[in-house]
């Protein structure tokens, strides 16, 4: 589910390192309380995804998160991985569309464009939040090993985000944090134990 | 980790997927989040300021 860096908060979560040192008034005072604001500039936003022909008009679409997703590129929601459907549109030959959704809305947009040396694919990538705000990035990969056209791996060199992405921190339950986004994109609250916990606003089922 | 450091593990299936590392600076306005995730070499840094 890339690019998950910018979904991370729609996520369930393991949280270590506090574990035993927390007590009900820590996270008042806890230095993560607050709101942050991503600097594009300072950061490493770095996303490889992973293109494959199974032969005829069939591709697989490595994302990351080990389980990739198999698709006729006939523009058609097909079933994919984590209750997330997949459709890939071939709008030309060096354009591709490619569209993920949960329960028929759309999670992400991807529209490919193939660079005319065949070696460089730029994705103006859209995020849609639950409440219909939108995270907007445009990547430029480079092609990584073999491949013809869009098959091949692809490695991000450059990235522009195109959307203001604020996180809030605040306490959660005494001893916990909470991250909200603001858009919308999610809230994930964490406690700081050491324990799995289910995510109720997880995008992809099964996540903890 | 400490009192400026977590690191969360997100996983599907009991499968770790990815890492994070939240960690805040010594003066409270910079928050980093480095990301990895298994098999993969490269490594996604978020650097935040405090509003």
């Amino acid at each position: 589910v890339q690019k998950r860096v910018f979904q991370f908060l729609a996520m369930g979560c393991m949280v270590a390192g506090m574990a035993g040192a927390a007590c009900p008034a820590w996270a008042q005072k806890s230095p993560f309380v607050g709101d942050w604001k991503l600097n594009p500039a300072k950061s490493k936003l770095v996303d490889e995804m992973k293109v494959e022909s199974l032969g005829g008009n069939k591709y697989s679409f490595d994302f990351g998160g080990g389980s990739p997703m198999v698709a006729v590129a006939d523009g058609t929601d097909q079933p994919g991985s984590f209750g997330i459907t997949i459709g890939v549109s071939i709008d030309g030959p060096q354009e591709w569309t490619v569209v993920r959704k949960k329960d028929g809305k759309v999670l992400v947009t991807g529209v490919w464009t193939l660079g005319n040396d065949g070696n460089t694919l730029h994705d103006h990538f859209t995020s849609v939040h639950p409440n219909g705000g939108t995270t907007s990035l445009d990547y430029v990969y480079e092609r990584r090993g073999g491949g013809q056209g869009f098959v091949g791996d692809w490695v991000s060199k450059s990235e522009q985000v195109n959307s203001a992405f604020v996180m809030h921190v605040k306490p959660f339950e005494g001893e916990g944090l909470s991250f909200v986004t603001s858009g919308g994109a999610g809230t994930r609250d964490v406690k700081l134990d050491g324990k799995d916990y289910a995510n109720v606003g997880a995008v992809v089922d099964g996540m903890t | 980790v400490d009192g400026r450091t977590l690191e969360m593990t997100d996983k599907i299936g009991g499968k770790v997927i990815d890492t994070q590392e939240v960690m805040v600076s010594g003066d409270g306005k910079t928050l980093t989040m480095t990301q990895r995730e298994p098999g993969r070499s490269e490594t996604n840094v978020m650097v935040f300021e405090r509003e």
